[in-house]
């Protein structure tokens, strides 16, 4: 049995925008509003998503990423040697089981990461970044390299990623796994100081309604931080909190630390919707933690 | 010469002209915008006059009544559906639609007018697109065909083949929040039964011979295939009339096996350009977005083909020797120049009609070189 359990809540990847920010991102694509005013409003966003977050109390903290595209863009953008150019008229793919869309890189060969041109092209990144898995960047590009040369050339990248997030103060990372990965992401950031926390959007996606199972197949896989999606980011529909009774001796024999979030990008839903589901995730990790911390 | 090879025809949508949003938007027509749609009649051939006083009424109206009356609002509209048919006519197509000027978008459009659902809230896709997302709230029904009064105005436009797009099923339900059935199948089959197939028997009783059901969502989940298959014999089987899908930015291996039991499917249009290499050539590696054919042809061996040959997404023009390749892969890989239908991969309604009209006029170019290449 764990001495102790750790329950921390977390919100990542791309938040959704207001109906007015993306009236203004289309109205700055038409070249009929300045990138100011745009800028403006996304820092009024980022304030008020941050801002919500710590009102109700979540452990891991993302500020929604509102100047990123899709999941790989930015960086491919910022990546002056490695992917083919261009990448704002790339082929246009489905986001995994998603209608969301995203412009596929073509990975060239070895990559040189610039951190300015990051900068530049979604500004400075927060103390928390989502970012996807090598795994999952390796799914979504296209490459005439052999699998083993993407796999080095990824990491080569993912390292030069971590030491530029190290260096401009970066402390924590939200690992989106869409396709099982490994800790390769973990391994990496070991001696930046940066604490990566994974969230295998699929691999484990679970409803509170299926814990049992989870438990179960957590045990068998000895995972020692589990994640569980207690908010779904498909639907309107009001997360409940759940019944805790099984958590106690399930939790205490399997976890060393629990990570409850949302499945999926908020982005998939309409600002208001996304920000109930934030509070509701808040309000769900607070009862969860008096709750264990009372019956442990 | 065999005429019923290789007819080339559009997808879907168009922009609408600006001056048509500014219109119905309630914004200020400007002397800019009469320009615009004066241009546009001539370079089509239409009647320049007739353009100008249609605005210039409805600029008139603004000035002396602070807003434009129903009737020169459906003038300005009828005339944004006429360039668009004419547009399409001078770009050489085939079988044609009016790119969709009175839709506002093609599930925004859709959810509106369907009993049983509301709105939600705005979207984002890709890039800046957008649309704004509903919830079903109830067993969705319709009042009245949704496309009584364009399709009523398409046929006084032209007397070309028309192909009227419509949306599915499976992407009504997927792209909406279920707040009622709480059961996907239940949902799917519900707007396909309740909802589509009023709309296609509407259509074929307006005298259209062709539908096209739109299925961008199809591709989702690959353990829906099926589902988006029963919503398309649902809204179909049993119908007299020709029936097609749209599908886009999919990945097609998904689609096998289950796709073979397509009743009623004359014609899956796909979007193949947008993965395409831009070289020239026929082989399998010059032209690798294409391979899924041989997968098809052996699926729905009667199926013919919509087949994208310039990608939407990118205002890159591909040259006709570009999209002539394309063509003659396909006809390679399916054997019969007839089942080839060349295509924009989806809708240019992302697109001004600059580089719209040139994107049409040289997918039917580019047919044209591979009709001399193919001796037809």
């Amino acid at each position: 049995m764990s001495a102790t359990i750790e329950i921390l809540s977390a919100v990542h990847g791309i938040a959704p925008r207001s109906e007015e920010l993306l009236r203004l991102g289309i109205d700055y694509g038409k070249g009929r509003v300045d990138r100011t005013v745009v800028d403006e409003l996304l820092a009024q966003e980022r304030s008020a998503w941050l801002s919500l977050q710590a009102d109700v109390g979540i452990d891991v903290v993302g500020d929604g990423q509102l100047r990123w595209q899709d999941h790989l863009r930015p960086i491919v953008k910022a990546t002056t040697a490695g992917f083919e150019p261009h990448i704002d008229t790339a082929p246009v793919t489905r986001w995994f089981a998603d209608n969301r869309f995203y412009r596929r890189p073509i990975l060239l060969g070895k990559t040189a990461f610039d951190g300015v041109t990051f900068n530049d092209v979604v500004g400075e990144p927060g103390e928390t970044v989502s970012l996807i898995g090598p795994k999952t960047f390796a799914a979504c590009i296209d490459t005439q390299l052999e699998p083993a040369a993407v796999s080095r050339t990824l990491q080569d990248l993912y390292e030069q990623l971590l030491r530029f997030f190290s260096n401009v103060g970066v402390k924590q990372i939200v690992q989106e796994d869409y396709v099982p990965d490994t800790n390769a992401l973990t391994e990496l950031a070991s001696d930046t100081g940066i604490e990566v926390h994974r969230v295998p959007i699929h691999a484990f996606e679970q409803r509170p309604s299926q814990l049992t199972r989870f438990w179960s197949h957590a045990r068998q896989l000895g995972i020692v931080t589990s994640v569980i999606t207690v908010v779904d980011a498909n639907s309107t529909a009001p997360d409940v909190p759940q019944d805790f009774r099984d958590w106690p001796t399930e939790a205490a024999s399997t976890a060393q630390r629990i990570l409850l979030t949302h499945a999926a990008d908020l982005e998939k839903l309409p600002l208001p919707i996304a920000q109930d589901k934030v509070k509701r995730l808040g309000e769900y990790a607070a009862r969860a933690k008096e709750y264990i911390g009372a019956t442990i | 010469m065999n005429n019923e090879a290789l007819l080339t025809q559009e997808v879907g949508s168009l922009a609408k002209p600006n001056w048509r949003v500014t219109a119905v938007a309630g914004g200020q027509l400007n002397s800019d915008h009469i320009a615009e749609a004066v241009y546009w009649s001539d370079r089509l051939g239409l009647d320049t006059a007739e353009a100008a006083d249609i605005l210039l009424q409805a600029a008139h109206e603004q000035s002396q009544q602070a807003a434009i009356s129903s009737l020169s609002l459906q003038n300005i509209k009828n005339l944004a559906a006429q360039q668009a048919v004419a547009l399409q006519v001078k770009a050489g197509l085939d079988i044609i639609y009016d790119g969709e000027q009175d839709r506002s978008e093609m599930y925004q459009h859709a959810a509106a007018r369907t009993l049983g659902l509301e709105p939600r809230g705005l979207i984002r896709v890709f890039d800046d697109r957008t649309f704004r997302k509903f919830a079903v709230i109830g067993e969705p029904s319709i009042e009245d065909s949704w496309h009584t009064t364009e399709v009523e105005r398409l046929q006084r436009l032209t007397d070309k083949q028309v192909k009227v797009p419509i949306t599915g099923a499976y992407t009504l339900g997927d792209w909406s929040f279920d707040e009622h059935f709480q059961d996907r199948r239940q949902l799917v089959h519900a707007l396909a039964r309740n909802v589509i197939r009023p709309n296609v028997v509407g259509l074929l009783e307006q005298g259209i011979g062709w539908v096209q059901i739109d299925e961008p969502a199809a591709g989702t989940s690959s353990e829906e295939i099926d589902l988006f298959v029963e919503s398309f014999n649902l809204s179909t089987a049993g119908l007299l009339g020709k029936f097609s899908i749209h599908l886009c930015f999919s990945d097609w291996d998904r689609f096998f096996p289950h796709i073979q039991k397509l009743i009623n499917c004359h014609q899956l249009s796909i979007e193949f350009a947008n993965r395409d290499s831009h070289e020239y050539g026929v082989s399998t590696t010059k032209r690798p977005a294409y391979e899924v054919l041989r997968h098809i042809a052996r699926a729905l061996p009667e199926t013919t083909i919509g087949l994208g040959v310039v990608s939407v997404h990118e205002d890159q023009l591909e040259t006709p020797q570009l999209a002539r390749d394309r063509v003659l892969r396909a006809v390679e890989l399916l054997g019969d120049p007839s089942k080839v239908f060349p295509s924009p991969d989806c809708g240019l309604r992302t697109r001004t009609w600059h580089v719209a009209y040139e994107k049409l006029a040289r997918t039917v170019a580019g047919t044209h070189l591979a009709r001399q290449e193919l001796g037809l």
